[in-house]
C-alpha cells in the first residue's frame, strides 16, 4: 500500500530479460535509486539484494535457464516525511508457467542446506513478500520495505498470502 | 567470480589432503545466494572428511548476507587469513 498523503519520489520502470547479464544493472538502479529516497547504504543493498533473488529465482526456475525470456520491474521510492518513514515498493511480474504458491517457501533455518536461500532472503530482507498468479498467464511478486523497522533483519516472515 | 567458477576452484582444494580448508573473502564485495550455497556445499564436504572450513575477511555486505541467512553461527568465521589459519 502507498503511504498517505506521500508522492512517489522515484519510479523506475524496467521491461529487460531475466538473466544474469542484467542482474548487476538491475541491482545499481535499485541501489542507487533507494539511496536517492533517504535509505541507508545497508538498508539500500539489502533490498536489491531481494530484487536480485527474484530476478534469479525467476531465471533459474520460472524460465529454467533461458536467457531472452522478459521480466517486468516496477520499483517505487517514497521519501521519509515528518509523518512517514522512506518506503520502497517492488514488483516484478514474468510470464513464466503458473506455479502452485505452496511451492514457494523458504527452507527451515535449522536446515543447512544450499536450496531455498533464495526465498529466505526475500522474506528476511523485505517487510511483505506476496507471490500472486497473473491474470493470465505467469506470476507476480510484490515486495516492499520501509524504514521503521529498524533491527527485524533477522526475522523470518511468511506472509499468510503465500500459503 | 560467480558461484559455478567458485564451486570448481574449490574442488581440487577439497579433494587434497589439506586438513584445513581458508576461504578468503577479502576481495568479494557482493554475493547472492548461489555463493552462499557454494560455500554450505564446501562446509558439508569438509565436515564429511573432517577438514575444518573457515572463511575470512568477510567485507560489511557479505557478512550482513551471511547474517540474514543466519550462517553466521555455522561458518568458521575470522578477520584476517592469518586468523584462519590458527584459528
Amino acid at each position: 500500500m502507498e503511504p498517505k498523503n506521500s508522492s512517489c519520489t522515484a519510479l523506475a520502470k524496467l521491461t529487460l530479460p531475466a538473466s544474469p547479464a542484467w542482474y548487476g544493472t538491475i541491482r545499481n538502479l535499485a541501489i542507487q535509486l533507494c539511496r536517492n529516497c533517504g535509505v541507508d547504504d545497508r538498508n539500500s543493498g539489502s533490498i536489491a539484494l531481494a530484487l536480485d533473488e527474484a530476478v534469479s529465482n525467476i531465471h533459474r526456475h520460472g524460465y529454467h535457464g533461458s536467457h531472452d525470456q522478459m521480466i517486468d520491474i516496477v520499483i517505487k521510492g517514497f521519501k521519509a516525511t515528518t509523518n512517514q518513514p522512506w518506503k520502497i515498493m517492488i514488483c516484478i511480474e514474468d510470464r513464466a508457467p503458473q506455479i502452485n504458491l505452496d511451492q514457494i517457501k523458504s527452507r527451515n533455518l535449522d536446515d543447512v542446506r544450499p536450496g531455498g536461500l533464495g526465498v529466505h532472503l526475500i522474506q528476511s530482507i523485505m517487510d511483505k513478500a506476496i507471490w500472486s498468479h497473473r491474470k493470465d498467464s505467469g506470476m507476480r511478486l510484490r515486495m516492499e520495505k520501509q524504514g521503521d523497522r529498524a533491527g527485524h533483519l533477522a526475522d523470518v516472515k511468511i506472509e499468510s498470502e503465500l500459503r | 567470480m560467480e558461484s559455478t567458477r567458485l564451486r570448481e576452484s574449490l574442488k581440487p582444494i577439497l579433494d587434497s589432503e589439506s586438513s584445513r580448508i581458508v576461504v578468503d573473502l577479502a576481495g568479494v564485495k557482493y554475493m547472492d545466494s548461489s555463493g552462499i550455497a557454494t560455500l554450505i556445499e564446501a562446509l558439508q564436504i569438509c565436515n564429511q572428511k573432517s577438514k575444518q572450513f573457515v572463511i575470512c575477511g568477510l567485507q560489511d555486505g557479505v557478512r550482513s548476507i551471511i547474517e540474514l541467512a543466519r550462517l553466521d553461527t555455522i561458518f568458521v568465521i575470522t578477520k584476517s587469513r592469518e586468523e584462519a589459519l590458527v584459528a
